[in-house]
């Protein structure tokens, strides 16, 4: 498509033509030569019945030469057959690709043509490099390498979770055998120090009778005494002090059985203790193992969130592009284009993003590529045969197009001289289906025939 | 609460030195009390000793005590003291004995509350230990 700057400059280097008397003036013709001109296809009925057939025909150059033998018509103000002749001529050297005898044209028109072949050319490329862009899949390179690294970042990110959660239970459970033999050291020590003390002092005490005081028995007997009596005394008091020696015994052995009591209460408490340690390390162990799958389980499922929500803003972003380019490719070619190449599986890892082991296609070959549309590929509603015709029409679409390009040139460039066109004949029979070789067959003998 | 291994040491030669220093200080009071003991027991001996000739004597004045003479009194008499000394041997030597359970039963209640202590004191260090381990174990899975 020209721009505005460019026909400016079109237009600028016209008028210093004319300034440099290199230029002669253009007016409308008296006489048009369109039954001459509809000899080269361009009058003729089946043109006017079916555009797309007369646009498929009539070429670029044959409408910048149908232009070149049209100035010749006009050059001179009235009808002029050789003139005109000259116009046909280089309508037929265009036909046949060969260049045309007669007169030249004008600086000017040469000029316009050549603008008009730039800017046609220039619409061509770039509608056919759209097609190619969209009906190829190049655009999804781009999307294709967004997703491989969102997968390649999710997979790296996932590790790294899954690091963190082992790192998380090896300290959790390194924490554990080092707080538990801690505290089982200390336990342990205690139980040795009850053992090695035991914290009885009563068990060693015995009550013991003193001796029995001297009965004088050999003093009595010096003088003829008996000391019976004394040793009656003597065994009492004995007895006596062999009761209180008992009751010391029995206090003595009280305070020895409270003494073990309270040893093995403390041994119990020990043990206890030492129960309850484990049992609340352990509990705690479980609370720690249990926050760190919690986390990693949370940490999952926000980097799938993640994941998702970009791999959406891609996929949306494609789809836009995809959206826009066959909006514009149809809009250029007139003709919806198809996507036949929509990407790959979406993120370029490897697999079928279901781990079913299958690559979705069910038909047990994972060599053979999906069937089904995939996200950011338009849906594939055409049979093969249809692709193919739809790929070869895409091709023919910049040169089918250019019969409107020409045609709206032509009106343009006609306005801007003043010149208006006259309406095409009328329809005089119904469409004939011939081929392309057969239509150039035709013009060629209408040509010669003249 | 953390765990200082120098706080109960400290506390342990504190109950150790309380409790020996009283143990000396009762000991001695033992010995002492001994010794006073030893020093009476004496002392009646020597009474004793002295007694008995005395009491012969003062029934020989009577006539009651010589050759080829036998009187009921003086046997009734010197049997009744035979039998003051053994009681009075009984006595003290119980006295004596019943103030050695004493010594003996209250050092070994002092033992005991002694030792007490102590094993206290491993419980609560062995608490303390444990304690302190979960905090270390709380700290390191909470810095992971």
């Amino acid at each position: 498509m020209a721009t505005e700057q460019e026909i400016r400059n079109a237009e600028r280097r016209s008028e210093n033509l004319k300034r440099n008397g290199s230029l002669v003036s253009f007016s409308p013709p008296k006489t048009t030569v369109i039954r001459d001109a509809g000899l080269a296809g361009y009058g003729t009925p089946g043109m006017y019945s079916n555009p797309e057939n007369a646009a498929a025909s009539f070429t670029d150059m044959q409408a910048a030469n149908f232009i070149e033998g049209f100035n010749g018509v006009k050059s001179g103000g009235t009808k002029r057959p050789q003139a005109g002749l000259g116009g046909f001529e280089s309508l037929l050297a265009g036909l046949l690709g060969g260049g045309g005898g007669g007169k030249g044209p004008s600086a000017s028109d040469a000029l316009a043509r050549d603008k008009f072949n730039y800017e046609k050319k220039q619409d061509d490329k770039k509608a056919s490099g759209l097609s190619d862009y969209y009906t190829g899949g190049s655009y999804n390179t781009g999307f294709d390498a967004l997703l491989k690294m969102i997968a390649d970042q999710g997979k790296q990110s996932e590790g790294g979770v899954t690091k963190a959660y082992d790192r998380a239970l090896t300290n959790i459970d390194q924490g554990y055998d080092a707080a538990s033999g801690l505290g089982t050291s200390g336990f342990n020590a205690l139980n040795q120090y009850l053992q090695a003390n035991p914290n009885n002092p009563y068990a060693s005490m015995t009550a013991q009778v003193g001796s029995a005081p001297d009965a004088l028995s050999n003093y009595l007997s010096a003088y003829g005494v008996s000391d019976a009596p004394v040793q009656g005394q003597i065994q009492a008091d004995q007895l006596q002090a062999q009761q209180g020696a008992g009751n010391f015994q029995n206090l003595i052995d009280v305070l020895s059985s409270v003494a073990q009591q309270g040893a093995g209460s403390r041994g119990a408490e020990s043990q206890m203790a030492q129960l309850m340690f484990d049992t609340g390390l352990g509990q705690e162990r479980a609370g720690y193992a249990s926050q760190a799958e919690n986390a990693q389980a949370a940490a999952l499922a926000q980097l799938q969130q993640q994941m998702f929500e970009s791999r959406f803003g891609v996929e949306q972003n494609r789809n836009t592009l995809a959206q826009q380019l066959a909006q514009t490719v149809a809009e250029l070619t007139g003709t919806a284009p198809t996507n036949n190449n929509g990407g790959d599986d979406d993120n370029n890892d490897g697999d079928d993003d279901n781990n079913d082991g299958d690559d979705d296609n069910n038909d047990g070959n994972k060599n053979m590529p999906p069937t089904g549309p995939l996200p950011g590929q338009l849906p594939q509603t055409a049979s093969p045969q249809e692709i193919v015709a739809n790929q070869l029409a895409n091709l023919l679409a910049p040169a089918q197009a250019q019969g409107a390009s020409a045609q709206q040139l032509l009106d343009q460039l006609s306005a801007r001289r003043g010149y208006t066109p006259p309406p095409p004949p009328p329809f005089i029979s119904p469409p004939e289906e011939v081929s392309p070789e057969e239509l150039r067959r035709r013009q060629i003998a209408a040509l010669v025939r003249l | 609460m953390a765990y200082n291994p120098a706080d109960y040491e400290a506390r342990r030669r504190g109950y150790t030195q309380q409790y020996g220093t009283t143990g000396a200080m009762n000991a001695y009071a033992n010995f002492l009390s001994q010794q006073r003991g030893n020093r009476d027991r004496q002392n009646l001996n020597e009474q004793y000793d002295k007694a008995a000739p005395q009491i012969v004597t003062g029934y020989s004045r009577r006539g009651m005590v010589g050759p080829n003479v036998k009187s009921g009194l003086f046997a009734r008499g010197l049997q009744d003291f035979a039998k003051q000394r053994a009681r009075t041997y009984s006595e003290f030597d119980q006295g004596q004995q019943e103030q050695q359970r004493g010594y003996e039963l209250g050092e070994a209640q002092r033992l005991e509350a002694f030792r007490n202590q102590l094993a206290d004191m491993e419980s609560e260090k062995a608490r303390t230990i444990a304690d302190a381990a979960r905090q270390l174990y709380q700290r390191r899975v909470g810095m992971v």
